[in-house]
Formats: structure tokens, sequence, C-alpha cells
């Protein structure tokens, strides 16, 4: 089974598919986005990508719970994000996130780069991992661009969990389903109107708008990208993250009993 | 102080002072005041004399009619994408010109303000509009780009909104602009000129050349190189206006 679904076609759909563990971002649920985006990035003639999670969640964020050497895994982690969030802000497609469930942390990372944002309204979105020792600097290029300054600090510092309506009301979602089951079909018919706009319209557009917010330069990417990877490794991260690591394996022990 | 008449199929701007406050008005009514050729001159003209009012407080941009602005009379251009990017460029011109004046604008919006007119919108320091306004940008459902208006509208209503509504097209409502922060206040339609009177009493209230200060301050410290990107987007957005794909939705929409 894989971890990643793709159909590609006008409308491209990237589905993450590990719903067990809310589609947590491992390493290997990362080669399979990129491979996965390689193939988006070949086809060139879409109009849109839908990006969206099977299972109770879009996505709960980097998966910093299983496997040994936590502190490199974190950081080919936080890489392999910002990579991600790159590659969906130049694709020269609109991407269209759909978002149900949790999108935390790295989750909400990937939402911030996508174009437009679909949610429900009961959606559970934020940045919860400075309780982690973590900071997700890695996030702020995309984060500052989608929502104004003054609430992504009051989001980000203060890592509180906003709902979906919380989310449209400041602008971090453009869509908001009237409720749960109706949020895959305005997905949906979001991405069938894109297939009637002019494409090269599209691919200019957006173009355009990256380079008006400097989403081309490397710069901002890589320096909060450093900034989060040099957090998760200092000894309060370590302390933090030994401390949520003993607890988590505690959770998914009693689980298996 | 009122312009003369010129050509009625192309319409024409008029300026009258009441006051300390301007309005300048489109007049093109049977098309929704789509801006033409002579409509952009006007215009020109209208808001270069206004620039040199020392005692202006305030000024108001006004369309007669059903609606506000419907955006570039492209047809007027015919197929001939030269004279469609030397429209775009002065459009582009004027929307400097506008958002330079000394003295704070405010947009009485009522019925379509569209493309190029919804542009005028990202300029104007106060947006009055009413709920059932259709505001937008539906250049993309055109194969066109919307390039002009992004970089003011990205500043106005932030980047990532201002993304998500240029690449979906079509348009919205005053209730949606109110939300999202295209449109500053809404009243019912018959209340506009009410609400026009009210902002325009208020900011008559304040010191003229505090006002001034402010406004220059706000303009340079928002994007210091705003200038050059409308410029630059009239050059973007003309070059993907001549190519295949907007010619060919263009043809189809003139029939």
């Amino acid at each position: 089974m894989s971890l990643v679904e793709l159909d590609l076609g006008t409308t491209a759909t990237i589905t993450f598919n590990d719903p067990d563990r809310h589609n947590s971002l491992t390493l290997a649920m990362f080669e399979e986005i990129d491979a996965a985006l390689g193939r988006v990035e070949n086809e060139v003639d879409g109009a849109s990508l839908l990006l969206r999670g099977h299972g109770p969640s879009f996505c709960s964020g980097l998966d910093i719970l299983t496997g040994d050497d936590r502190s490199d895994r974190i950081e080919s982690l936080l890489r392999s994000l910002s990579s991600v969030a790159r590659r969906l802000r130049r694709l020269p497609r609109v991407v269209v996130a759909e978002v149900h469930g949790n999108a935390l942390a790295g989750g909400c990372a990937l939402l911030s780069a996508c174009d437009m944002v679909c949610v429900e309204p009961e959606a559970r979105i934020g940045y919860p991992v400075h309780q982690l020792g973590l900071s997700p600097a890695v996030s702020i290029p995309t984060l500052v661009q989608s929502i104004p300054a003054g609430e992504a600090r009051s989001l980000m510092l203060s890592g509180r969990l906003i709902d979906g309506r919380e989310a449209y009301r400041i602008g971090l979602a453009h869509h908001l389903a009237d409720s749960g089951s109706e949020l895959p079909g305005l997905a949906a018919s979001i991405c069938t109107e894109l297939a009637d706009k002019g494409r090269n319209a599209l691919k200019a557009t957006k173009a355009w708008l990256n380079e008006i917010c400097g989403d081309d330069h490397d710069e901002y990417f890589d320096r909060t990208l450093e900034a989060s990877i040099e957090s998760s490794r200092t000894t309060e991260a370590t302390t933090m993250l030994d401390g949520f690591w003993e607890r988590g394996r505690g959770g998914r022990t009693k689980e298996a009993d | 102080m009122k312009n003369d008449t010129r050509n009625e199929d192309q319409g024409r701007v008029s300026s009258e002072l009441k006051g300390g406050c301007l309005w300048i008005t489109l007049h093109r009514p049977a098309k929704h005041n789509a801006l033409s050729i002579t409509l952009i001159d006007q215009l020109h003209d209208a808001i270069r004399e206004a620039a040199d009012m020392p005692s202006l407080r305030s000024l108001v941009l006004a369309g007669e009619g059903r609606s506000f602005c419907a955006g570039m009379d492209l047809a007027a251009a015919g197929d001939d994408p030269e004279a469609m990017a030397g429209m775009l460029r002065s459009l582009a011109e004027v929307m400097i010109k506008i958002r330079a004046l000394p003295v704070p604008v405010i947009a009485r919006v009522q019925g379509a303000a569209i493309g190029g007119g919804c542009g005028l919108l990202t300029v104007s320091d106060f947006v009055i509009s009413h709920p059932e306004a259709k505001l937008g940008y539906p250049e993309v459902d055109h194969g066109i780009c919307p390039a002009v208006v992004a970089p003011c509208l990205a500043n106005s209503i932030g980047a990532g909104r201002a993304r998500a509504l240029l690449l979906a097209g079509g348009l919205i409502n005053g209730r949606r602009g109110l939300e999202i922060g295209m449109v500053n206040t809404l009243v019912e339609a018959e209340d506009l000129d009410e609400a026009v009177d009210a902002l325009v009493s208020r900011l008559e209230t304040g010191g003229q050349q505090a006002l001034r200060v402010t406004k220059h301050w706000l303009n340079t410290i928002e994007d210091p190189d705003l200038d050059a990107m409308f410029l630059k987007g009239a050059d973007l957005s003309a070059r993907i206006l001549a190519g295949a794909e907007a010619q060919e939705r263009l043809a189809r929409r003139r029939g």
C-alpha cells in the first residue's frame, strides 16, 4: 500500500494515505510526495493540483515520534518539508488544499504553501510545537504571505489551535464548507472551475504573484529552515522531546496492550 | 468646474468641486462605464488637475448609472495587441497617479467594479459599497493576467487573499468584499451618498497637512517600488493578452 496516491489529469490529486497515523509526515511519506510532485511537474497541461488526506485528518505534521537518530531525522524531515513547500509554491498550477481534521505544524506549513485552502468548520489548525522545544520558523515564509503579520505572530507564537471557521476569518482558508461531508465536493468544484480558466493566464498570474511576494527567492526559505533545524538541536529541544517521546511511547504501548 | 462632453459613445469624465472635495465621475452609463481610451485619457487629465489643487481635502471617484466601472473596454482596441498594450499601460499610469494623490481618495462603488474598474478600488484609500455589488478580477476566465492590480491588491488585502482571489477569477459580492478587506464600509445601495458624505465630512475635521503627511508615508512605507511594479505588470499583462489563448477567448466573446 502506498503512502501517497496520485491521480494525474487537468486536476491532479495527491492524497496522503496513512490514515492510522493522521497522515503524519515520515521520510517514506516525503519520498512518495517528492515522486508524485515530480510527475505532476512533468505534466505540462494542468490547471490545478488538489492536496488532500485519507482518514480522520489532512496531516498531523512531521513524524517526530518514531525511529532512531532523532535529531538527524528531524533535520531531514524539516529539509523535506521546506523543499515541498517551495515546490508547491512554484508549481505552475493552482494548488488547492482540502483540509479536514488536523492540520498541525508541518501539516499547517503545507497548507500555507497552497494557493487556495478549503476547510471544514471543525478542522483543527495550528503550530503546537514550541511545547516540544521546536521552532516552526520553517513555515514563516509562506505563513506571513498567507495571513496578516499580526495574525501570523499570534498563531505561531501561541501554538494555539484554531478551527476552520477562524482560519476562514483570518484568511488562512479561502473557502469554508458548510460541513465536513460537503468539503470534498467543494474542493472538487473549485478544481473543476479552475479547469475552465485560461491555462497560460493562470501560470502567468501565479508566477507574477510569486515574483511580487519574493517566493522565487530561496533566501528566506533557507534561513528559516536552518533556524528550525538549529532549534531542534538545542539541549532544550532534546530534553523536551525526550519527555514527549517517553509519553508518546508510553501511550502507544498502552494502546498495543 | 465641469469638463465638456467630447464624445458621447466613448464617454467622458467630469470633475465637480463640492466644498473641499472633488468628485471625479465616469460617464458612460450605457456601457457600465467601461474604460475606453477617451475615458482613461480624461481620467488622467482630471487626476492631474486634482493633484494641483492646494486647498483640496478629499477626492471621490464615482460612476454614473448602475455601475461604478465594468473594466477595460478591450473592444475599443479591436484585435490590435499594441493598442491593448497601450491601454493597459495608460491605465497603470492613471492608477499610479491616483495612488500618489496627496489627499484621501474615496471610491463610491455601486453595481459592478470589475477588472480594471476594480483596480481603481485598490488605489483608493476608502471603498464604500453595498452588499449586492459585483466586484473582482475575472481576468483568468478570459485568458488575461491581472498583473497590473496584483501588487497593489496584495498590499491592500494581503498576499494570500490576493493570490486566492486572482487565481480563482470570477466575481464576489460586496459582502464578501467587506470580509476580505476590499471594501471598508458596506451600506445599502440607497445609502451610498450619505455614507460618502459622512466620510468626507469626517475627513474635513482633520488637519489638512497632517492628512497629507500621513498619506505620503503610508504610500512610502507600504511599498516604495510600487510604481515600477504597476508598469512591469502592464507589460506582463500586455504580453499575455497578445498570446493565442487570450486572443482566442476574446474573439469568442466578441462573437
